[in-house]
């Protein structure tokens, strides 16, 4: 398979827009190739917003239909594919809490409160409960780039283009949120794995 | 536990110092914080099998060449605003769908096409845009009241069905017997000898239009929903879902409080009726007849038609129908002309459902379905409850319409309203009685087409005269109210499926079939010798009967 000589000798970016050209030639494996590199750190970060098994499930489904028909517009000069694809997922999470509460701002879902949301997992319930009480004095950029860079482990640059921004602003904001939370280390408990940067 | 005695919490701690280096200080303190934490962090595994289903998915649109299908491992019946998105097959189809499941309602929205209004409309077309027109056998209507009658096609949705006539009295055990038998040999019964027949007549002149008629056309939805938000965890792990290729919704059917709704994605429609508790009913434990006379209802029990009308409207409304683009409702039930005419007023069998109809306008006119019932939105009312017992033939109103030479053979004409229908046969046992028309007026007469080369159906709207029937009807069991005759040529010259009566079986002992015909039987262009009555087996030869009928008799 034409992908897996690349990726013994190219990094993971440089593999993802090649996968894009790949399919967009008509090699259909190529998509299979990208869903399976990514399904995993999509759900992922769909999951850990929406505390909802079958509702994450529904997004990553969302989002990867959406990728497929989309992939056209894709622009690799714009940023990465990993990028792109977390963008759609983020905003179809934002479209959820928007139609569970339609008032509220997009940056705001983490700031609904567990009631209103939609039935968390139970084994992630009180854990949830309790990031959400750390993570309330972030504003939502600020706890969004904590997220992607800890949670997640999201590379700056990235996480720049997910949340609309620049990759120095991004780690700005990050050094500034840490900051703000320098008297409450219990926020340390979000600091999770996977740092790639 | 060792503080930060795994790389991830290790790593942690190293880059919050990198990024902070006041925090030094609390190292300790941050090490373990960080090792118990992270221990605590909630997991978030996707789940193999959805990973699985998803890539199978995946695969299928792009084999299919969809660019977007909808996807959704939620059920219907989540109580949560889920969007579901839709697609169709690129060029072909080029229709984008949203489904929305409503979290006011619980119920699903109608898919809705990329472009695709549900809001009423009609397209104009080309002349002669739909083909050959044909009448066939076997649309809608038939006897009954004038009443819109429901279309297997147009699902229902199980529950309880509209009465249009009298309720029939609960059945025994021996009736039902019978009953499916009468269906198993697929026999009408005889009606009592004589039995009248009416026979329809206008005193006036009928002119026929000369222009081009407007045939209309219902636009049944573009949107081919995908099934897979119907796969539950149960379904999807029963069969290979793959191994059968690509599907679509073709209806659904759900329960929502006291009611269960029907939806037919392919013809366009939803139907909701009432969910009853059997056990509810009054007669539910009667043993005797006496019990279930008692539980039957009075006279006293029926409500008007302004409280039928009331309570459809009041239904109507609390299911966000807009009903501004029909005509007033009327209640269409005969339970009242049946009662009147009734000999035994004490055995009479009052209906536990009324109709109310909300006719159906189409460019301003009136729709009436073959049989002279009103074509429209059906509302059942639950006469004993004194609420609404369910609600159909409601569609999405979008219509092409296209023009046809106009019927220019008045005796031809004349003879369908004689008939009362397209058909001209006549029962030469019958005794006719001649019944009295009024003055026509113009309307649209419904017609649901089968077309037999492409396996498709179509439902069309034909300009047609309509007759009131101002004559006293010739039997107790006739209860049309008007008489419909279409004003398009190609109806009359290519009607289809005369109506072949069905052969009769007298009531009383079984047919004996001469069976000892020493000649093997008759040739397979003869009739089959019966004996109606012969005690001593039948005729000897092989002739038929003169006595016997030999003539088919109409459905009774």
């Amino acid at each position: 398979m034409r992908f897996s000589v690349l990726s013994r000798t190219l990094g993971p970016v440089q593999d993802d827009l090649l996968l894009v050209e790949a399919f967009r030639g008509g090699d259909r494996s190529a998509f299979e190739t990208l869903y399976q590199r990514h399904v995993r750190s999509i759900y992922r970060f769909v999951y850990l917003r929406t505390h909802h098994r079958p509702t994450a499930e529904d997004i990553v489904s969302q989002t990867f239909l959406q990728a497929l028909q989309r992939i056209d517009s894709f622009d690799a000069a714009r940023g990465s594919f990993t990028a792109w694809i977390y963008r759609i997922a983020r905003n179809l999470i934002i479209d959820h809490y928007r139609k569970l509460r339609p008032e509220s701002a997009i940056e705001d879902a983490w700031d609904l409160p567990a009631g209103s949301d939609t039935a968390a997992d139970a084994d992630a319930a009180i854990r949830i409960q309790q990031a959400r009480s750390l993570l309330k004095d972030l504003n939502p950029k600020q706890r969004e780039i904590v997220l992607l860079r800890a949670w997640e482990g999201r590379p700056f640059a990235e996480i720049a283009e997910i949340v609309g921004s620049t990759e120095a602003a991004a780690k700005m904001t990050y050094r500034r949120s840490v900051e703000a939370l320098k008297n409450a280390l219990l926020v340390l408990l979000l600091f999770s794995l996977h740092f790639t940067a | 536990m060792t503080p930060a005695n795994s790389p991830e919490a290790a790593a942690i701690v190293e880059e919050l110092l990198g990024l902070d280096p006041s925090l030094r200080t609390r190292r300790a303190e941050l090490e373990q914080l960080v090792e118990e934490l992270l221990q605590a962090r909630p997991t978030a595994d996707i789940r193999p099998a959805f990973q699985r289903e998803l890539l199978r998915t995946l695969r299928q649109h792009m084999k299919s060449d969809e660019k977007t299908v909808p996807f959704s491992f939620l059920s219907f019946f989540l109580p949560m605003d889920t969007r579901y998105i839709f697609a169709g097959a690129g060029a072909v189809v080029g229709a984008l769908a949203v489904f929305v499941v409503s979290q006011q309602t619980g119920l699903p929205a109608l898919p809705s096409g990329d472009g695709e209004s549900v809001e009423p409309g009609i397209v104009s077309l080309a002349p002669q845009a739909f083909g050959q027109l044909a009448y066939q056998a076997g649309g809608l209507g038939g006897g009954g009241g004038d009443v819109a009658m429901s279309r297997s096609q147009s699902g229902g949705g199980g529950g309880s069905t509209p009465l249009t006539t009298p309720a029939p009295a609960p059945l025994t055990a021996d009736a039902v017997v019978a009953a499916e038998e009468a269906v198993a040999q697929d026999a009408m019964m005889v009606p009592p000898e004589p039995y009248r027949v009416s026979r329809f007549f206008y005193d006036g002149e009928i002119t026929l239009p000369a222009e081009p008629q407007g045939v209309y056309r219902r636009v049944k939805p573009n949107a081919k929903p995908s099934g897979q938000s119907a796969i539950t965890d149960f379904a999807r792990d029963l069969i290979d879902w793959s191994a059968l290729g690509s599907h679509r919704l073709q209806n659904v059917s759900l329960v929502s409080g006291d009611y269960s709704v029907y939806i037919d994605y392919m013809e366009g429609s939803i139907s909701i009726n009432k969910v009853y508790d059997a056990s509810s009913r009054p007669d539910f434990r009667c043993q005797t007849e006496e019990c279930y006379q008692q539980s039957r209802l009075k006279e006293s029990d029926m409500i008007s038609e302004e409280q039928a009308i009331l309570i459809a409207r009041a239904f109507a409304e609390r299911m966000g129908i807009d009903v501004s683009t029909y005509g007033e409702p009327r209640v269409v039930d005969n339970w009242q002309i049946m009662y009147a005419r009734s000999t035994d007023k004490a055995a009479f069998w009052f209906p536990e459902q009324m109709s109310v109809v909300f006719p159906m306008l189409i460019d301003g006119q009136p729709v009436y379905e073959e049989y002279g019932n009103t074509a429209g939105l059906n509302v059942s009312i639950d006469i004993r409850n004194k609420e609404a017992a369910g609600l159909y033939n409601h569609y999405i109103q979008r219509f092409e319409k296209s023009d046809y030479a106009p019927v220019a053979d008045v005796e031809r004409v004349k003879q369908a309203i004689r008939s009362g229908s397209m058909y001209s046969w006549e029962d030469p046992s019958a005794q006719y009685v001649d019944v009295a028309l009024g003055e026509p007026t113009s309307a649209l007469m419904h017609s649901y087409q089968w077309l037999q080369e492409t396996g498709e159906s179509r439902e069309l709207f034909v300009p047609a005269l309509v007759f009131p029937v101002t004559g006293e009807p010739a039997n107790e069991y006739e209860t049309r109210n008007y008489i419909i005759v279409p004003l398009v040529q190609e109806l009359y010259d290519n009607a289809q499926n005369p109506p072949y009566p069905m052969p009769l079986i007298e009531e009383g002992e079984p047919i004996p079939v001469d069976l000892e015909d020493p000649t093997g039987g008759p040739a397979d262009d003869k009739p089959i010798p019966v004996d109606l009555g012969d005690p001593t087996g039948g005729p000897a030869t092989d002739e038929p009967d003169p006595s016997v009928n030999p003539e088919p008799r109409p459905m009774y």
